[in-house]
């Protein structure tokens, strides 16, 4: 025992000094996080938004929203897609999702809970929904020209698609990457009244089997002239004017879809009365007012004044049956992809 | 490690002395490298509190002078006549404009709104054409509030703004006040040190102003988030100490944004030289306590080699020292003790060597004594049956004899050992008639004292052989007296006298090997192996008249065991 000792005490002196010794290095850390923390806000003055929306639009909103709140806003941006499938797969920091069209909301209704705004009862009953999302802007789907290329006989709607008069000058982004470019599949298959597999086949091969990879690139394409006419979101095509492209609108002659875009509050958020709020106020008088003039965008509220639009008009886009046939539509799209390459 | 200190205490002297050169040293430098941290990062501190409490202090005024004034303007009935009637260009309003605001003027710009939005009157050289957004903003922030509000503007400085109301609350217009980011710098100038930089947040911790526009935006945005996250609030990249400051009513937030003196840079340089100064001191200290330990423990070690080299047989080992300290006088008293045992052992095994030589010509000497024990008997008996008892006598008295020196054990009582003698002077009388006589004068309490075995008849031959031959009044004693403790047995004659070479030799002190006597020789050898030089046999004699035969022994009783108590 006592020899057992006499070896232990220097090991052990070495042990307490290199803990001591710890200690004071230890000591030598930065402001501690609990001086700060009395500056950050309560739980009730935060919400987490994820946004697939562009910076100069969520950038004013939120500012706005902060400053008449006092709420702290917390933004995370990214795709439609990508932030649906975050959320989906666990991701319990979002409250709400600001900006997808509804179709893809409508896509993932089981993640969001319902919430009827107030407000709601200034927007028509077609952009209303069941509450799993809240309309914010309504985009029609449009066809542009270039007028340079095309001067006497321009696009008149739906059927100037299958029209061979326009084969391999149609840019049309590809619809198993682009949310629109499917609905504006869907709506064409609508406003012709054909049978949907025939209608596809057809415009695909008017399309002399190119597709442009994404929707950003319609207008850029038609716009350099590479192509003739093409197939945007109104909003696209006017933001597009805006920054200079020439480029002519044309609101199809026998209707087209109006699907809005929306917000909608996740399930078992933390802060769901602050995102409450938010949509109060996406859906209130000063900021729908300010959406077209600000960002090419027409509002869902009614009573807003907004520039007439010379021949829009509005075809019933069925969100469901969209949905119920985006996976078969899609893999027929890819098997004629497949079956040109060939 | 433990075991390597366990096996020698050389290593426990090294780690001993490592550890109490070395320890205080890391530590003092540790200690002394953190309290300069820690003073320099108090000052800082003050600094920053210090620069934070001018910069809060100055906006605090200029903000809360702005306020008394827009309330001055908007109050007064020349600012809302002016507005009711609808005109723009009245000089009254601008010199009343011009003359509330001038304190402020550098800082700040002042505009009057009408009620749809429209500017009226600046400080500004020219009209904004544009008309403010009334649902939005700042004038949405003002028509919603009684008092002055304030709001940052877009990044670039703050705005603030107060609605112009009739006496009964309908809106006039609204004066709104614009802090350009040069109006507040020039507000901030001199207030801070140049190295710092100082940020100004709105109450939802976006940036209103910041003093370092390339990355402002980027830090703004990191604190944000690092504050809502509940982390300590480092910024985005570089290393800074933030300093945090909330003023005035609105919830506005100042930061000071203070570059670390000891950044994690300067931290590796310092440790670094430590790190260095620790290792040469390392080396030092390992060079010094190996030769110390080795100073120490060298001649233990080799003490320890040379008591294992002894115990395994070998004595001859000596150990080689020059030193005069303990371990010298050591090593010394090691090679004394193992020089004496060698010398020891020596004796010893000599002395054994000769006793047994010496026993082996004893026992040479009786020659098949069984067989003259048997012959005697048989002449003894022959002697009575055929009527000469003298024959008879002088058999039993030589078989006794016999039997006495055949017999094991190498003491007798002096009792037995005369019994022997008178035996032999029997023997003796019988062959020399009574040409000599024997007397023996041995006091009682000699009696049990123990003697070599037949000791005195060597002797008591000698005196009859050389005293009585060719006399016949030869006369022999045997005495017995008792000197300094030592037995004192003496057989004295007179006769012609021993020779006087054979009297030295019995006399000188080492006993040399005479020719004749070899019985004399050989008791004075017995003698002195038993018990020492200091016994032995010595002799003197006077030619013609006789000689005297002198043994000396020391005084042993025989030890009365317990069978013998109990038989006596």
């Amino acid at each position: 025992m006592n020899h057992i000792l006499q070896g232990d005490i220097p090991m052990r002196l070495i042990l307490v000094l290199l803990l001591s010794l710890a200690l004071v290095l230890s000591g030598c850390g930065g402001q501690s996080p609990s001086e700060f923390s009395r500056f950050a806000p309560e739980e009730s003055q935060r919400l987490i938004i994820y946004t697939s929306h562009k910076k100069e639009i969520y950038e004013p909103i939120i500012r706005e929203f902060e400053q008449r709140t006092g709420i702290w806003v917390e933004i995370v941006t990214g795709g439609t897609t990508e932030l649906l499938q975050k959320i989906a797969s666990g991701d319990t920091r979002c409250d709400l999702l600001f900006g997808g069209g509804i179709d893809s909301l409508s896509a993932y209704s089981d993640l969001f809970t319902v919430y009827e705004s107030p407000e709601l009862e200034n927007v028509p009953d077609s952009m209303r929904g069941n509450g799993e999302w809240t309309p914010f802007s309504s985009l029609p789907i449009v066809l542009i020209y270039n007028p340079k290329l095309v001067k006497f006989n321009p696009p008149e709607g739906w059927s100037s698609l299958l029209d061979p008069e326009w084969k391999g000058k149609i840019a049309f982004a590809n619809p198993t990457v682009s949310g629109s470019s499917y609905t504006a599949l869907v709506t064409m298959i609508k406003a012709l009244e054909r049978e949907p597999m025939e209608c596809i086949a057809e415009f695909y091969k008017n399309l002399d089997g190119k597709v442009i990879a994404s929707s950003s690139e319609v207008i850029h394409a038609v716009a350099q002239g590479e192509y003739f006419i093409g197939v945007t979101l109104e909003v696209s095509a006017i933001e597009g004017i805006k920054e200079g492209y020439d480029i002519a609108i044309v609101y199809p002659e026998e209707g087209t879809s109006i699907v809005p875009d929306g917000a909608a509050i996740v399930k078992n958020c933390r802060h769901e009365e602050s995102a409450r709020r938010f949509l109060d106020f996406i859906l209130s008088t000063d900021v729908q007012s300010r959406l077209y003039d600000a960002f090419s965008r027409r509002p869902v509220r009614n009573g807003i004044y907004i520039p007439a639009a010379s021949g829009l008009k509005s075809i019933e886009y069925d969100i469901e049956w969209a949905g119920s046939h985006h996976a078969d539509i899609l893999r027929f799209w890819a098997e004629l992809g497949r079956g040109a390459s060939k | 490690m433990r075991a390597w200190a366990k096996r020698s205490f050389k290593n426990r002297i090294f780690i001993t002395i490592l550890l109490v050169a070395l320890l205080p040293l890391f530590l003092c430098a540790v200690l002394m490298l953190q309290v300069q941290i820690k003073r320099s990062e108090a000052e800082l501190i003050q600094q920053a509190n210090q620069e934070l409490d001018s910069l809060a202090g100055v906006l605090t005024e200029t903000l809360e002078g702005i306020d008394a004034i827009t309330h001055e303007l908007a109050t007064s009935t020349l600012v809302r006549s002016t507005l009711r009637r609808g005109g723009s260009d009245s000089r009254v309003l601008y010199q009343f404009l011009f003359h509330t605001t001038n304190e402020y003027r550098n800082a700040a710009q002042f505009d009057i709104y009408d009620s749809s939005g429209f500017c009226r009157y600046t400080t500004a050289s020219d009209l904004p054409d544009k008309a403010m957004e009334l649902d939005w903003g700042i004038i949405y922030a003002a028509r919603h509030d009684e008092g002055f509000v304030l709001q940052e503007n877009g990044r670039k400085g703050l705005i603030g703004a107060r609605a112009i109301r009739t006496y009964d609350g309908n809106i006039l217009g609204y004066l709104v006040v614009t802090l350009w980011e040069e109006g507040i710098e020039s507000l901030f100038r001199g207030r801070y040190s140049s190295v710092n930089n100082v940020i100004l947040l709105d109450p939802t911790w976006r940036a209103a102003y910041y003093s370092q526009s390339a990355q402002g935006l980027a830090t703004t945005g990191a604190l944000r988030e690092q504050l809502l996250n509940g982390e300590p609030l480092t910024g985005r990249e570089g290393e800074f100490n933030f300093y945090v400051r909330e003023f005035g009513d609105d919830g506005f937030t100042l930061i000071l944004q203070q570059p670390r003196t000891f950044t994690s840079a300067v931290m590796r340089s310092l440790y670094s030289v430590s790190a260095i100064t620790g290792l040469l001191c390392l080396i030092l200290c390992l060079g010094c306590a190996w030769v110390l330990s080795r100073h120490l423990s060298k001649p233990v070690d080799e003490l320890d080699t040379a008591m294992r080299e002894v115990e395994k047989g070998n004595y001859e080992i000596q150990l080689e020292t020059s030193r005069t300290d303990e371990f010298g006088r050591l090593a010394s008293s090691f090679n004394r003790m193992t020089r004496e045992y060698l010398l020891n052992l020596e004796s010893s095994v000599q002395r054994q060597k000769e006793l047994n030589e010496t026993q082996l010509r004893m026992m040479q000497a009786q020659l098949n004594p069984h067989f003259l024990y048997n012959t005697l008997d048989s002449m003894k008996w022959l002697g009575v049956t055929h009527g000469v008892p003298q024959v008879a006598t002088l058999a039993t008295n030589l078989a006794t004899i016999l039997r006495a020196s055949i017999s094991e054990g190498e003491f007798v009582t002096l009792q037995q050992e005369l019994e022997l003698i008178e035996r032999y002077i029997d023997i003796q009388s019988i062959r020399f008639g009574d040409r000599f006589t024997c007397e023996i004068d041995i006091d009682d309490k000699f009696q049990s004292c123990l003697v070599p075995k037949l000791v005195l008849q060597p002797l008591v031959e000698n005196a009859i052989i050389h005293g009585v031959e060719g006399r016949n009044d030869g006369y022999i004693k045997i005495r017995a007296e008792e000197q300094d403790g030592a037995l004192l047995l003496t057989v004295s004659d007179n006769g012609r006298g021993i020779p006087e070479e054979i009297l030295e030799k019995l006399n000188s002190p080492d006993g040399m090997k005479p020719s004749g006597h070899l019985g004399l020789y050989n008791v004075d050898r017995i003698i002195r192996l038993h018990y020492g030089d200091q016994y032995g046999i010595s002799a003197e004699s006077v030619k013609g008249e006789g000689s005297r035969v002198q043994l000396r022994l020391p005084i042993q009783r025989e030890e009365k065991n317990d069978a013998e108590g109990t038989y006596s």
